[in-house]
């Protein structure tokens, strides 16, 4: 029964989508041009912020010897001498021929400068949130399932000591005990910083094993304290969206078709109280996709975070625009794709 | 059709995260390791020194070293033509030996022959020119063209108006000639400077501005990778004409949270480290731990600075004098530092030809500071308006304002700290807007020049170092006589009468030295840590001559 229903639903869905076709693409084309101005308002913003900031990162950059001819030679250099406006116009004008322009502190192109940092921090973001997502919604589940249980208050205690946890001292805290006590975690970093090699005859060729003292158990740390809050918001979140939908007449009208109970809360139920799961997993993957200072300071991991505090401490202003834009852009995508998630999930949900 | 989606989607970000893995190394590489060790942790050890740096490295041109950091690494890349040894005396480096005219003008150096850049290209005399003349060359902006300053003909080729620096010639093959404006007794000490480092002129014109990341020199360690915020990866050089390094790779870490690097060291993952302050009791009660620190006063200095150009201190040393003696030293030094770091007596550390105590000293003494205080027209503090004591974030620098504070608040002084980020600190305090800040200095060559001229002369007045703005004839006298006098127990009797001047006047309210205290790890032997290293940087250190035992 529920079986036909389904492919009905489906064929209903795809009927739909034709007739709808050029407003979804309307749709798409509408959210992305706005993101343009956005893009230039938050980069005028911070630009006017920087600014005004004290400080001064030719001062900076001179270290003990400072020179005043120098840094004036310096300065014209950068275009530092030139008003405000002026230089965001050159900014304006660099960025829209494709040039992020060059850092002042380090000897690079800011793309070339950031684009690892973002790659590191989109793949912690997503081993954290996929840690977030499986453990959160089932968390979530077995507390609305059984709910009033003991499953659910343990669960539910857990969820709020994961959100008001700091995650600084969280991640101090894992570190003391599984890398300096135990010693089976890395203290720090997202690799190993030995020789491949000498690694790869030490384990005798186990490519598993290799892998793991490589790579892998570098991301268990970190990702496990990224992962705390997001998981913690999201089994909240699923137990209070599933425990509304549980109340709803087809779930009785399902259940008393005979249908098994958790059948039912994962079929029926989970389905309709995805939305809201979805909104805040959305949010939480676009805000770790900025960069987790605290975690990447506790853990090394040369991510977006720490790169931007960095540019900020040393007046980079190259790196704290490209930074700014990237996560403007970040922000942009992700709430598209979680706006037409919606639709995917929800088959009511239009687009205009 | 949904579930076809998220399959795609699932199976899309599995190949992703497959393509990103690492390869395993190709072939069968179990002959080239081979098992000249025996322990698998010794054999490990033997190959790779793991070394912590505290922040990115900026550039590893030489030209564009401003940071210790940065320095660090480059001082393994390269060679200057003559260099400090571990006691801080200056020694031959690329140069096998060197002539000083009778007028102390021309410097005449006599290559070792036989050097290789690490791209195999031979070192002659005119790497050595052209590496120097760049630093001055307009084109090449480099930040510390100021230090060619004393060679002849510097100046005008960086103002455009000469073809080459007259001062340097190359008389042969192996040959340089450096001719001076003027005699200039550190000069020796000064090209010790990484910013000396030689480059090979054929890979800098081929690309001026990627050589900082891509680095060629002669050093004991050749460049292999740079991966920003992460580590930077030496080689040994085989082929070095010193000591060849027993280790073969120089690993540096970039590990800015003090406790990480901590936590890392303990797990065995450095090979040295430094004390963070929050872990000095820690190590203290840690017998295993304590046994592990190297190091000693470093010329590391940590003081506070007086505007002496503004009120109230402007023209009142007994006011200055007062706050000096004010100042339990001792207790910072044991309840903050923990004993790391040295009490300040004198202007000018000791470890260096020159060593004086000092006519004058500021012992605390409550009673004196309150008798210096009456004389310098604020008794008990009544009529000195609240002071401003700027300094930056480091939660120690801040523990060590607060006990300043309090000392003072006992003779009457009112002090507000005020704690900013280093960028702002910078423009408020070399502007001179501040009337009271941290004052800092790192050694760059173990010269009294370094100090009494660079920090306290008016030709520095401000910006350039003196950001005390504080002037005296007699001073600034003593201490240009001291630079071209070649006789050195003259120049030290120069320097001692200047210094006394200084103790005298009290730019500073002087504080301690830093120790370059360094854990180490117990089978890391032959690491001299010196007086001009600040740790965990050991900028001075030479790494090639370490070697592990068991």
């Amino acid at each position: 029964m529920s079986e036909s229903a389904n492919s009905g639903q489906a064929a209903a869905g795809q009927g739909r989508r034709q007739g709808e076709g050029s407003a979804f693409w309307t749709y798409l084309l509408k959210r992305l041009g706005a993101a343009l101005p956005v893009l230039v308002g938050v980069t005028f913003i911070c630009y006017a912020i920087l600014s005004a900031a004290p400080g001064d990162p030719v001062r900076i950059l001179m270290g003990q010897h400072y020179d005043e001819e120098v840094a004036n030679e310096l300065r014209s250099n950068m275009g530092l001498d030139k008003p405000f406006i002026v230089q965001y116009g050159m900014f304006l004008g660099r960025v829209s021929r494709g040039d992020l322009g060059r850092s002042y502190v380090k000897n690079l192109p800011v793309a070339e400068y950031l684009a690892p940092k973002f790659s590191n921090t989109i793949q912690l973001t997503l081993v954290a949130m996929f840690i977030a997502i499986v453990f959160g919604v089932s968390a979530g589940i077995i507390s609305a399932a059984w709910n009033r249980s003991f499953w659910d208050y343990t669960l539910m205690l857990l969820a709020v000591a994961g959100i008001s946890l700091p995650v600084f001292w969280l991640g101090m805290l894992l570190q003391l005990l599984f890398a300096t006590h135990l010693g089976w975690m890395p203290v720090s970093d997202m690799s190993y910083s030995g020789n491949p090699e000498a690694l790869w005859n030490e384990v005798g060729g186990n490519y598993m094993l290799w892998l793991w003292h490589m790579s892998i158990k570098f991301y268990v740390l970190p990702g496990v304290t990224l992962a705390t809050v997001p998981m913690a918001i999201i089994a909240r979140l699923t137990r209070s969206s599933m425990l509304e939908v549980m109340k709803l007449d087809y779930i009785r009208q399902a259940r008393a078709k005979g249908l098994g109970y958790s059948r039912v809360v994962v079929t029926h139920a989970l389905r309709n109280a995805l939305i809201p799961i979805i909104t805040v997993v959305g949010n939480n993957f676009a805000v770790l996709l900025t960069g987790a200072v605290l975690t990447e300071t506790v853990f090394q991991w040369p991510g977006m975070g720490r790169a931007m505090v960095e540019a900020i401490n040393q007046l980079d202003y190259p790196v704290v625009l490209g930074g700014v834009m990237i996560m403007a852009v970040v922000f942009v995508i992700v709430n598209l794709i979680v706006d037409l998630t919606y639709g995917l999930v929800d088959p009511r949900v239009r687009y205009g | 059709m949904r579930r076809f989606n998220l399959s795609i989607l699932i199976a899309t970000i599995a190949l992703l995260a497959l393509a990103g893995c690492p390869k395993p190394p190709t072939g069968n590489t179990g002959t080239t390791t081979g098992t000249n060790t025996g322990s698998t942790g010794g054999e490990k050890r033997a190959r790779n020194y793991n070394f912590p740096l505290p922040a990115d490295v900026k550039s590893l041109d030489p030209a564009h070293i401003t940071d210790t950091v940065s320095d660090s690494v480059a001082q393994r890349l390269f060679n200057r033509l003559v260099k400090f040894d571990t006691d801080g005396s200056v020694e031959p480096d690329l140069a096998e030996s060197y002539e000083i005219s009778e007028d102390g003008k021309v410097y005449t150096f006599h290559l070792r022959s036989g050097v290789k850049f690490h791209n195999g290209e031979d070192l002659n005399s005119d790497d050595v020119i052209y590496s120097y003349s760049r630093l001055v060359d307009p084109d090449t902006d480099s930040e510390r063209s100021n230090l060619m300053s004393y060679v002849a003909g510097a100046n005008d080729y960086l103002g455009g108006r000469a073809e080459s620096v007259s001062g340097l010639k190359a008389l042969d093959e192996g040959t340089v000639q450096i001719t001076l404006t003027a005699p200039y007794a550190p000069f020796l000490n000064v090209l010790c400077m990484t910013t000396f480092g030689v480059v090979p002129s054929s890979e800098v014109e081929r690309d001026e501005r990627g050589f900082g990341a891509n680095p060629v020199g002669t050093g004991p360690f050749v460049f292999e990778s740079w991966t920003p915020d992460e580590r930077v990866v030496l080689k040994a050089n085989r082929t070095y004409f010193g000591n060849v390094p027993e280790i073969e790779t120089l690993t540096f870490r970039i590990i800015g949270d003090e406790s990480t690097r901590f936590e890392n060291f303990r797990n065995g993952t450095l090979e040295h480290c430094d004390i963070p302050a929050s872990k000095i009791k820690t190590v203290n009660d840690d017998a295993n731990l304590k046994g592990l620190i190297a190091g000693e006063p470093a010329m590391d200095m940590y003081a506070y600075g007086f505007n002496c150009d503004a009120a109230p201190f402007k023209d009142n040393a007994a006011l200055r004098q007062a706050l000096n003696y004010a100042v339990d030293k001792q207790n910072i030094i044991d309840n903050i530092w923990g004993g790391l770091v040295t009490q300040q007596n004198t202007i000018v550390p000791a470890g260096m030809f020159y060593h004086y105590e000092g006519s004058v000293s500021y012992p605390y003494d409550p009673e004196k500071a309150a008798a210096l205080l009456e004389q310098a027209g604020y008794p008990n503090g009544e009529g000195l308006p609240e002071l401003t004591l700027n300094v930056d974030l480091q939660e120690v620098n801040k523990q060590v304002a607060e006990a300043v504070q309090e000392d003072l608040s006992r003779v009457g002084v009112t002090v507000k700290i005020e704690r900013t980020d280093w960028g702002p600190f910078l423009d408020k305090v070399y502007a001179g807007n501040s009337l009271f800040f941290q004052n800092t200095w790192l050694g760059d060559y173990p010269d009294p020049d370094n100090w009494l001229y660079q920090l306290l002369c008016s030709d520095n007045f401000g910006d350039a170092g003196n950001i005390s703005r504080w002037k005296n004839s007699q001073f600034d006298q003593l201490v240009k006589e001291a630079q071209v006098e070649p006789d050195q127990q003259k120049r030290s009797d120069l320097y001692r009468q200047a210094e006394d001047i200084a103790l005298n006047e009290a730019p500073w309210l002087l504080l301690f030295w830093k120790n370059s205290s360094t854990l180490v790890q117990p089978y890391v032997k032959g690491l001299t840590i010196t007086k001009m290293d600040r740790t965990p940087q050991l900028n001075n250190a030479p790494i090639e001559e370490v070697t592990y035992t068991d």
